[in-house]
């Protein structure tokens, strides 16, 4: 399991890429999260609201209530056109974060083993 | 085992009402409330065995309801949209507020104000009359097509109030016959009968007394003048006018020329009267009943009266007084109906007083102009009011000087900030009359309400001086 303190900058990226493919609940996007990180991403609900309240707020998402028949109301999030720019930016972000930190970590490994 | 809808559960019901608890209205709570529930129910779909445990567990993923309800309630908000929702609501209510109280004000003292101008419109009649009567008096006569200034010599002479000036024309006051007409008979101490009085003769020579062509005043008008508060200008000390004219005419007595000093003490009360101060027009009106009780002495003595002599009845001089008082009442501007049809309709002759009392008038305008100017949405236009005065004060220039007070009304802003203050404004000595001066000081600068207190200081002085007819 990675760890909270990890994952706690990458939360919303890691929000806005599953919400990429297709528009879901919360309790789905857990879910899905957890499947696709092979159980590695356990999110936890008092992360997930906030962070689908605030993208709402800013416009990233746009939510729509949903209800099969008999069934209680689901709010659905879809990403949203400043959604998917803004999931650009941040794996923009994500990809000069990794290619840094693995540049130090390599640096650090060469330099033990010479 | 689920027995019932999940938010019949206690402990979910208190779990929603904890996180709801930091949520601001009612629709935003619904749909947090309703987005858990389901989630929940995703959470719990198929679960029959160990409901009541798998949902506690449920619910402990949620982590503390508190820090939840506040993060959801912050992830809502949007500073700007608060700030422009709650400012615009706050501006929009202070408007609404300032404009009703404004309205009840305004309201208010206009009605106070209508009541007063139709109360002194009804006295026009009476006042017209006795204004044709007194006019008659040579004493009152129009004082701009005279030349000769005893400013120039009494100016630098005189005792000031509010300016400190050492005066050589000094006249003590005649011991215990202030109030009556003991003075034409009392003992008079030697050295008070020696007092010098050549001046009076000397103001023989001139023809108007001005107070700011020279003296202490003079620094006040002109191209450059010093902006001073118009309530608090230097005026003579006018009561040695009345103590000389009581010494003048003992000595006149004495030495038997009785005739001679009567018209010397008319001629005083004439320049007096010139002086276009209220104050002064009251000093004629005292001097000229000095100068009857002389007259009515010098019959009582049988003494012989020059057919060129007019003596002025007693009852002339009381209608003289009411009437040049009363005038300030029919020049306010107020009451714009009334001074519009006094002096603006009127075919009739320049009513005797208006220069003194068009003197008051100016004082109060500064007082006012600035409450009652124009300034905000909504506010009443209240240029009518001081509209009227001008017009006045141009018909008056064949009749009036009124140097200093034709500037305060062309610079009503200059003196109205000089008194924005009113440190001198309320002469009160109680705590709460010294707070009047801050309401005034302060309520120009509050919308709407500045108006309505602009209208309650033109009601306060309003029916003030016409109403001595009704005092009579």
């Amino acid at each position: 399991m990675i760890s909270s303190e990890l994952l706690k900058g990458s939360m919303i990226t890691l929000v806005l890429k599953t919400l990429q493919r297709k528009s879901m609940y919360g309790y789905q996007i857990m879910k899905e999260l957890g499947n696709a990180s092979g159980g590695h991403i356990d999110v936890k609900e008092g992360t997930l609201y906030p962070i689908l309240h605030s993208l709402e707020t800013d416009g990233a998402v746009e939510s729509e209530w949903s209800q099969d028949h008999g069934e209680r109301r689901r709010k659905y999030y879809k990403l949203t056109k400043k959604g998917r720019a803004l999931l650009k930016e941040k794996s923009g972000q994500w990809d000069a974060f990794r290619k840094v930190i693995d540049q130090v970590l390599a640096a650090e490994r060469n330099a033990y083993e010479v | 085992m689920k027995s019932k809808k999940i938010e019949s559960y206690p402990e979910v019901k208190r779990f929603l009402d904890d996180i709801c608890r930091h949520i601001r209205g009612i629709n935003h709570k619904l749909e947090v409330r309703e987005e858990i529930l389901s989630h929940l129910e995703a959470e719990l779909e198929g679960v029959d065995a160990d409901y009541d445990e798998r949902l506690k567990v449920a619910l402990e993923k949620f982590g503390d309801p508190h820090v939840l309800g506040r993060s959801l309630y912050v992830a809502r908000r949007t500073w700007p949209q608060t700030l422009i929702k709650y400012s615009a609501t706050s501006v929009l209510m202070a408007l609404v507020i300032l404009y009703l109280t404004s309205s009840y004000f305004i309201g208010h003292y206009q009605e106070v104000l209508r009541k007063a101008n139709d109360v002194i419109a009804s006295r026009i009649p009476r006042f017209e009359s006795e204004q044709k009567e007194i006019a008659g008096f040579n004493l009152l006569a129009e004082t701009s097509s005279v030349k000769s200034d005893a400013g120039t010599f009494l100016n630098s002479r005189i005792q000031w109030s509010g300016h400190d000036q050492q005066a050589e024309i000094v006249v003590p006051e005649i011991p215990s016959v202030k109030w009556n007409n003991e003075w034409l008979t009392a003992d008079i101490p030697s050295v008070l009968m020696e007092t010098n009085l050549t001046w009076v003769k000397k103001l023989k020579t001139f023809d108007y007394w001005d107070l700011f062509e020279s003296g202490p005043n003079a620094r006040l008008v002109g191209d450059k003048p010093e902006i001073v508060s118009p309530y608090s200008f230097p005026i003579p000390d006018f009561s040695f006018l009345s103590r000389a004219a009581k010494l003048h005419l003992r000595r006149a007595f004495d030495r038997g020329d009785i005739v001679q000093a009567l018209s010397d003490i008319r001629h005083l009360a004439r320049l007096v009267y010139t002086t276009e101060t209220l104050v002064g027009s009251m000093t004629a009106v005292n001097l000229l009943k000095i100068e009857r009780a002389a007259y009515e002495e010098a019959v009582k003595r049988k003494i012989a009266i020059a057919s060129d002599y007019a003596p002025i009845s007693s009852e002339a001089i009381a209608k003289m007084k009411t009437t040049l008082w009363v005038t300030a009442g029919f020049t306010d501007h107020a009451a714009p109906d009334v001074i519009a049809r006094v002096f603006l309709d009127s075919k009739s002759e320049w009513p005797v007083g208006s220069c003194a009392a068009l003197a008051e008038t100016a004082q109060a305008v500064v007082l006012t102009s600035e409450f009652l100017k124009k300034k905000y949405p909504f506010e009443t236009d209240m240029n009518e009011q001081e509209s009227v005065i001008r017009q006045v004060f141009e018909v008056s220039k064949p009749h009036c000087r009124l140097v200093f007070h034709r500037q305060l009304i062309s610079r009503t802003q200059e003196y109205a900030d000089v008194i924005v203050g009113f440190k001198d404004f309320s002469m009160a000595t109680s705590w709460w009359g010294r707070l009047e001066n801050y309401r005034y000081a302060y309520g120009r600068f509050l919308p709407y309400i500045r108006q309505g207190l602009g209208m309650e200081l033109m009601a306060i002085a309003r029916p003030d001086f016409s109403g001595r007819y009704d005092r009579e």
